[in-house]
C-alpha cells in the first residue's frame, strides 16, 4: 500500500535523507562551514588587523602561558602581530585557493575529459599523454617546481593548482563519460536522434555531478594542504600576506632553541583542523552520492 | 605475459620522454628563461652574455634537440650556483634520500599493516578505533608541521634524538615519523578496507564451511589475498615519499635531494632544478613499473590472463 505524504512530510523526509546520520558527517559540515564563515568575515571577527602591532610586543606568549595576556589570545609573532587575528585572516588564502583551484581544475577536467571520451582518436591520445605524464611526476615536486617558475601571487597559486591538479579530474570525467555512453538510456537517447550537446547536458552531466563533487571536496582539502606546504617553502603568496604556511614557516627560526613554539604551532593547527573538516565532509558526500561505498 | 611486460616498458619510455618535454619547457613558460635565472638588476650586456654562454640565443628546437642528446649521454646540465655538473651533485645526495625514503617505507609497512589487519579482522574493537584515529591523524597533520612539533616537544625537551643532520640511526627516527605518518594513515585505511572486503568473499565462506580453523583462514586465505594490493600501494607510497622529503629534509637538514632542490630553488639555479625534477620523475616511473611487474609475477590470475 502506498501512503500519500503531505508536502510537509515529504519535505521532512527528503531533508532526513540528505542530512548526515553519522557524527563524522555533522562534524565535517560544521567545521567546513565555520572555516568558510571565518574566511568571509575575518576582518569583522579578528580583534586586530593583519599588520597591527609593534615590535615592542614581539613574541608575547599565548594567554595561558606565564606572561601572556588575553589581549593576544594566541600570542604574537616576531613582528608583534597578533597570531589569532592572522590565523583568522589566513583562512581567506586557504579557502580562496581551495575553491578557485578546484573550480579551475574541474572546468579543465570536464572539458578535456569529455572531449577525449567523445572524440577518441588523437584527441584522446593527446589528453591521455598529458594526464599520464603529469601524474608520473610526484605531485609535490611538480607543484614546487612550477611555482618557482611562476611569481608569488594569489592568482598564480590558483592557476598552478588548477592546472597541475586537473589530470585527476580529466581522468575521472573521461572514464565516467565512456562508461555512461555505453548505458542503455544514453543509447536510447542517441537512437532517438538527440544531439550530442543535449545528451551531454541532459543525460551525462547529471549522472556525473555527484562523483565530481565528491572528488572536488577531497581535492580541495589536498589543495589547502599543498598550498600550506608551498607557503612554508616560501613559494606561495608573498610573505606579508598571512597564510597558514607562511606563519608556520616564520616559526622555523626557533627550531634550534626550541623556544617560542606557539608562533608555528597554532597556524599549523588551523591547517590540520581544516583538513579534518573537509575530509570528513568528503567522506560523507561519498556515502551520499555513492551508496555502494558504504 | 611477455607482451604485457613489453607494453609496460614501452609505455614507461614514452612517459619519460613526456617528462623530459615538460622539464625542458617548464622554464620557458614565461617566454624568457634568462630572466628567471639572472638577478633583476643585471645590465643588458650581462643578460646577453649569459644568454650566449648558456645557449639560450639559439632557436628553441635546436636547444631541445641539444638537451635530448646531452640527456641521452647522461649529461643533466650544469648547476649555476655550484658550477659543477648536476649529475655529480645529485649522485652525492641520492643515498641519503633513499636511506630516508626506504626506512620510512619500512616504518609505514611495519607499523600500519599489522594494525590494519587487526582492525579489519576485528572491526569496532579498540584495535579498530586506534587504527582509525591514527589514520585520521595521518590524513590531517601536515608533515612539515608535524616535523616541527616533534622537534619542539620531543627532541628539544628530551634531548636524546638529534634534530638535524645525518648521523646514524638515531638521526633517522624523527624524520621517518614526520615523513611517514601520512603514508601510515593511508596504508592503515587501505589494509583495513582490503581485509574487510576479502572477509566477505565466497572462498572465505567456503573455507569456513569446510571447517578450516579461523587462524588458518586469517593467515592463509585472508592475508595472502590482501597482500597483493598492499604491495602495489607501497610502491606508490615510495614516490610520495620522494616528494615529501623536500620538506622533511629541509627541516631536519638532511643532506639529500630535497635540501638540494630547496637550495636550487632559492638560488634560482634552474638547470639544477630541472635535473632534480627529471631524476625524481625517473625514479617514480621506474618504481611504478617495477611494482606493476612484481604484482603481475605474484598474481597467477593476471599472469595467466595475459598469457
Amino acid at each position: 500500500m502506498i501512503t500519500r505524504l503531505t508536502p510537509a512530510q515529504q519535505r521532512r523526509q527528503a531533508l532526513r535523507q540528505i542530512l548526515p546520520k553519522d557524527f563524522g558527517g555533522v562534524l565535517g559540515i560544521l567545521i567546513t562551514a565555520i572555516i568558510v564563515g571565518v574566511a568571509l568575515f575575518a576582518p569583522l571577527i579578528a580583534p586586530y588587523g593583519i599588520k597591527e602591532g609593534s615590535r615592542r610586543d614581539a613574541k608575547l606568549p599565548p594567554a595561558w602561558y606565564e606572561g601572556g595576556s588575553t589581549a593576544h589570545l594566541l600570542g604574537t609573532d616576531v613582528q608583534g602581530w597578533d597570531i589569532y587575528s592572522r590565523i583568522l585572516h589566513g583562512a581567506r588564502v586557504s579557502v580562496t585557493v581551495g575553491v578557485f583551484g578546484v573550480l579551475l581544475a574541474s572546468i579543465i577536467g570536464l572539458t578535456l575529459g569529455t572531449l577525449a571520451a567523445y572524440f577518441g582518436g588523437w584527441v584522446d591520445m593527446l589528453v591521455n599523454a598529458f594526464v599520464n605524464v603529469m601524474l608520473s611526476i610526484p605531485y609535490l615536486v611538480l607543484v614546487i617546481v612550477v611555482a618557482t617558475v611562476f611569481g608569488r601571487s594569489l592568482v598564480n597559486v590558483i592557476l598552478i593548482f588548477g592546472i597541475t591538479d586537473s589530470p585527476v579530474f580529466i581522468r575521472l570525467v573521461r572514464g565516467e563519460v565512456l562508461r555512461l555512453r555505453e548505458q542503455e538510456f544514453i543509447q536510447a537517447a542517441e537512437s532517438l536522434g538527440a544531439q550530442t550537446g543535449r545528451i551531454l547536458g541532459l543525460h551525462i552531466m547529471p549522472n556525473l555531478i555527484g562523483i565530481l563533487i565528491t572528488l572536488a571536496t577531497f581535492e580541495m582539502s589536498a589543495m589547502i594542504f599543498y598550498e600550506a606546504g608551498l607557503s612554508f617553502l616560501g613559494l606561495s603568496v608573498p610573505p606579508d600576506i598571512p597564510s597558514w604556511g607562511n606563519m608556520v614557516s616564520a616559526g622555523r627560526r626557533f627550531l634550534i632553541t626550541g623556544g617560542n613554539s606557539w608562533i608555528a604551532v597554532y597556524p599549523g593547527l588551523a591547517i590540520a583542523l581544516t583538513a579534518l573538516g573537509v575530509n570528513l565532509l568528503g567522506d560523507w558526500l561519498r556515502d551520499v552520492f555513492d551508496p555502494r561505498s558504504k | 605475459m611477455f607482451r604485457y611486460f613489453a607494453r609496460r616498458i614501452i609505455q614507461s619510455v614514452f612517459l619519460i620522454l613526456g617528462v623530459v618535454f615538460i622539464v625542458f619547457f617548464m622554464i620557458r613558460i614565461n617566454g624568457d628563461p634568462v630572466s628567471l635565472m639572472i638577478s633583476r638588476d643585471a645590465t643588458m650586456e650581462q643578460r646577453e652574455a649569459f644568454r650566449k654562454a648558456h645557449g639560450f640565443d639559439r632557436p628553441v628546437s635546436v636547444q631541445f634537440a641539444d638537451y635530448l642528446v646531452r640527456l641521452s649521454q647522461g649529461d643533466l646540465g650544469n648547476s649555476l650556483q655550484y658550477r659543477l655538473p648536476a649529475s655529480a651533485l645529485i649522485q652525492q645526495r641520492l643515498i641519503p634520500t633513499f636511506e630516508l625514503a626506504f626506512s620510512t617505507l619500512i616504518f609505514i609497512a611495519v607499523f600500519s599493516i599489522p594494525l590494519g589487519i587487526l582492525a579489519g579482522l576485528y572491526p569496532n574493537t579498540p584495535f579498530d578505533l586506534i587504527a582509525r584515529f591514527i589514520a585520521l591523524l595521518g590524513q590531517t597533520l601536515p608533515s612539515f608541521w608535524l616535523a616541527m612539533l616533534l622537534i619542539f616537544f620531543v627532541a628539544v625537551p628530551i634531548d636524546i634524538l638529534p634534530t638535524f643532520g645525518r648521523d646514524g640511526f638515531a638521526s633517522l627516527i624523527l624524520p621517518m615519523i614526520a615523513l611517514g605518518l601520512g603514508g601510515v594513515g593511508q596504508m592503515l585505511r587501505l589494509t583495513r578496507a582490503t581485509v574487510l572486503e576479502v572477509r566477505h568473499e565466497n572462498y572465505i565462506r567456503t573455507a569456513n564451511a569446510k571447517g578450516v580453523s579461523p587462524r588458518n583462514i586469517a593467515t592463509r586465505h585472508i592475508l595472502l589475498n590482501a597482500a597483493l594490493p598492499l604491495i602495489s600501494v607501497l610502491g606508490i607510497q615510495f614516490t610520495y615519499l620522494l616528494g615529501g622529503s623536500v620538506y622533511i629534509e629541509t627541516i631536519f637538514s638532511w643532506p639529500g635531494l630535497g635540501t638540494l632542490l630547496e637550495g636550487a630553488i632559492n638560488n634560482r639555479d634552474f638547470p639544477l632544478v630541472q635535473a632534480i625534477t627529471f631524476i625524481i620523475a625517473l625514479f617514480a616511473i621506474s618504481i611504478n613499473l617495477l611494482t606493476d611487474l612484481i604484482y603481475m609475477l605474484l598474481d597467477p590470475r593476471i599472469r595467466e590472463a595475459t598469457g
